[in-house]
């Protein structure tokens, strides 16, 4: 008797549960910014899956819960790990994920409007300064970036002038000639040296659709000029094993050139790991741009507490706090962008990312080409 | 009564020998039948030797192939080279020589991929190895060793972590010797030289052969050491049956079972030819 008892009780109460969740979605639309942050505080703590620097950003993130009351959970999962659980519990009532950070791009290959919640930019305070259109994928308001990355070429400033450094894919040639084993990239462990890969293939083949990720034999099969400039080159580069080992490299003296980001070395520098000799630009030719945005998912058991900490995240504090610590490119206007490493002047350099998943088979088909051929 | 008892010898075996059986069958059937399974682009999937035939005209396989033979074959026969004579000269224990013996043994206690880090430091441009150099006047300016190319830094980390454990196969073996056998040898007029090809060498034949078994299926296998402090420009069968994985889509599982298939045929082809040489050489040796 009892047990029928119970078992009508949980029938009833389950649709009652659910029909709660769906009010709170709904209700948010109509609150004010105040009555947000109330129920943020209600609900108490959100999970933030991010992939990348989660211990230091454990710390920074104590500054939100502070201000807020409100608990950050981070996870230590990597980001196909991330991405598998959104995609695994994206028909559970209630998922795990709170804040979902994911790469600019790769919204491309999901629905932004069936996945997560939102959108989130007129919920934000300051969502209509936000940036939703990021690495040539328009999210639709869903996902604001809240780190700015960008590629370049480092430099070691103890081992090479600034009157030295090659700007064009000719001047690299002519470098790589007169300096064989100066310059190093990776294909594997980093986007780094698949983005120098991309920037020469854009270059050399400017009319293969790189706007477009589909890959097709007919748009691989154009870049074998790129295959050719690679290997005509390839006793005069050095191949290293990763993003982290390129920056070490160049930071001990090994190279004069690798391909790297803005951000690790910024972020190394910051913490004293690499040493303020090393230098970035972005040559004439370009290299890519980006950035991560961050968004709730659909089935956030605490959407209130997530847009309060997103709205924390991307504000113009953080996002010069970032600049300062992480050496990002500050997604709010009202921070401060002078932190960077790269001169403002060559910020026009940079350019979009080819679009996946052709830009993976780029990189792989320069693997089986050049790199083990 | 009778079938009963010619049966319990056999049911009595079982507890032991199932799991090996169960395991062994689960992972190579797994592998096999994996490598003959092909998933078109509508992701339907159908038996064919279509994997098979993609990886043996990939010419990046071969070269993968070739270069894990090669590591094995070479971390194989080096180490059980560098160990034998440390275990002959401590066959008898003198003071020391349990000392010696613990040092031999302990790479066996450091995780390979600690080992491939410390090594990757060790002959970095700032390493140890270049500072010593440059400061003894040896080299001019820092020399690059790292991921060096012929993949020497392999060999030597497969050198360096195996040589223990061919130690420690060797080692009961050589001590099993009888101080009879080899003084009657020398009463039959066998020099120290004699006395090794003719009686130390046959009698450790099989500890030899299973010394160079175990390196070298290892070493074939190899992921860790390639993938910290190998060549970039070449794979270990490992990484690219990895990379097959990861990089083909919906087909890459079936592509890397082919790899995964071949690489146990490499494993027990490789053993056997090395033991066999090792058989053929000692033989040799002896006459």
């Amino acid at each position: 008797m009892f047990k029928k008892a119970a078992l009508f009780v949980l029938a009833a109460a389950l649709p009652l549960a659910a029909a709660e969740g769906s009010a709170s979605a709904k209700d948010l639309n109509q609150m004010s910014w105040d009555e947000i942050v109330a129920q943020a505080k209600q609900e108490g703590n959100i999970s933030w899956f991010q992939w990348y620097y989660q211990d230091r950003l454990r710390e920074d993130v104590k500054a939100f819960e502070t201000e807020y009351g409100i608990k950050v959970t981070l996870s230590n999962g990597d980001y196909k790990a991330n991405q598998d659980k959104l995609i695994a519990e994206k028909s559970r009532p209630e998922g795990d994920i709170d804040v979902m950070s994911i790469g600019g791009g790769a919204l491309a290959t999901f629905k932004p409007e069936e996945l997560f919640f939102g959108p989130l930019k007129p919920l934000l305070p300051e969502g209509g300064k936000l940036r939703y259109n990021i690495e040539g994928v328009d999210n639709k308001g869903y996902a604001p970036a809240f780190w700015g990355n960008q590629t370049a070429i480092a430099y070691n400033s103890a081992r090479i002038t600034e009157a030295e450094l090659p700007h064009t894919l000719d001047d690299f040639v002519a470098f790589m000639k007169k300096n064989p084993g100066e310059f190093g990239f990776n294909t594997e462990n980093g986007g780094s040296g698949p983005a120098f890969i991309e920037s020469v293939a854009r270059n050399i083949v400017k009319d293969d659709d790189y706007n477009n990720g589909a890959t097709t034999p007919e748009k691989l099969a154009k870049l074998a000029p790129v295959w050719d400039w690679f290997k005509a080159n390839k006793a005069n580069y050095v191949i290293t094993a990763s993003n982290n080992d390129s920056v070490s490299r160049v930071n001990s003296g090994e190279f004069k050139l690798v391909a790297s980001w803005e951000d690790l070395i910024a972020s190394l520098q910051n913490k004293g790991e690499v040493s303020k000799d090393v230098k970035v630009y972005i040559p004439d030719f370009g290299m890519p741009g980006g950035g991560n945005v961050v968004a709730i998912p659909a089935n956030s058991k605490h959407k209130a507490a997530a847009l309060v900490f997103i709205n924390w995240l991307t504000s113009g504090k953080t996002q010069t706090q970032f600049a300062k610590s992480y050496g990002i490119a500050p997604q709010n206007p009202d921070a401060d962008s002078s932190a960077g490493l790269i001169p403002a002047a060559q910020r026009k350099f940079s350019t979009l990312w080819v679009a996946k998943p052709f830009g993976d088979d780029i990189k792989k088909t320069f693997v089986s080409k050049v790199t083990l051929n | 009564m009778s079938s009963r008892r010619t049966l319990a010898p056999y049911l009595l075996l079982i507890p032991g020998l199932a799991p090996i059986i169960v395991l062994m069958t689960l992972v190579i059937g797994m592998a096999v039948s994996q490598s003959v399974t092909w998933t078109d682009v509508s992701g339907k999937v159908s038996l064919s030797l279509e994997a098979w035939r993609v990886t043996f005209e990939s010419d990046q396989f071969w070269r993968a192939f070739l270069y894990s033979a090669r590591i094995g074959t070479l971390g194989a026969i080096l180490s059980v080279a560098f160990a034998y004579p440390v275990a002959l000269w401590l066959r008898r224990p003198f003071a020391g020589s349990d000392l010696v013996s613990a040092l031999i043994k302990a790479p066996i206690l450091v995780h390979g991929l600690v080992a491939a880090f410390l090594y990757v430091n060790f002959v970095s441009f700032q390493g140890f190895l270049n500072v010593a150099l440059v400061g003894l006047g040896l080299a001019a300016r820092p020399i690059r060793m790292q991921n060096d190319p012929y993949a020497i830094g392999v060999v030597v980390l497969q050198v360096w972590k195996n040589m223990p454990l061919a130690f420690l196969i060797l080692s009961g073996s050589v001590r099993a010797i009888s101080d009879d056998v080899l003084n009657a040898a020398r009463d039959l007029g066998a020099g120290t030289f004699g006395r090794l090809r003719r009686v130390v060498l046959p009698l450790t034949l099989r500890s030899l052969q299973a010394a160079l078994i175990i390196i070298f299926i290892g070493a074939a296998g190899d992921y860790t050491f390639q993938a910290v402090a190998g060549p970039t420009s070449l794979n270990s069968m490992a990484q690219f049956m990895v990379r097959m994985e990861t990089d083909n889509g919906l087909q890459g599982v079936s592509l890397a079972a082919v790899v995964a298939v071949m690489l146990m045929g490499l494993s027990l082809c490789g053993s056997i030819l090395l033991a066999g040489l090792m058989q053929f050489l000692v033989k040799r040796a002896g006459r």
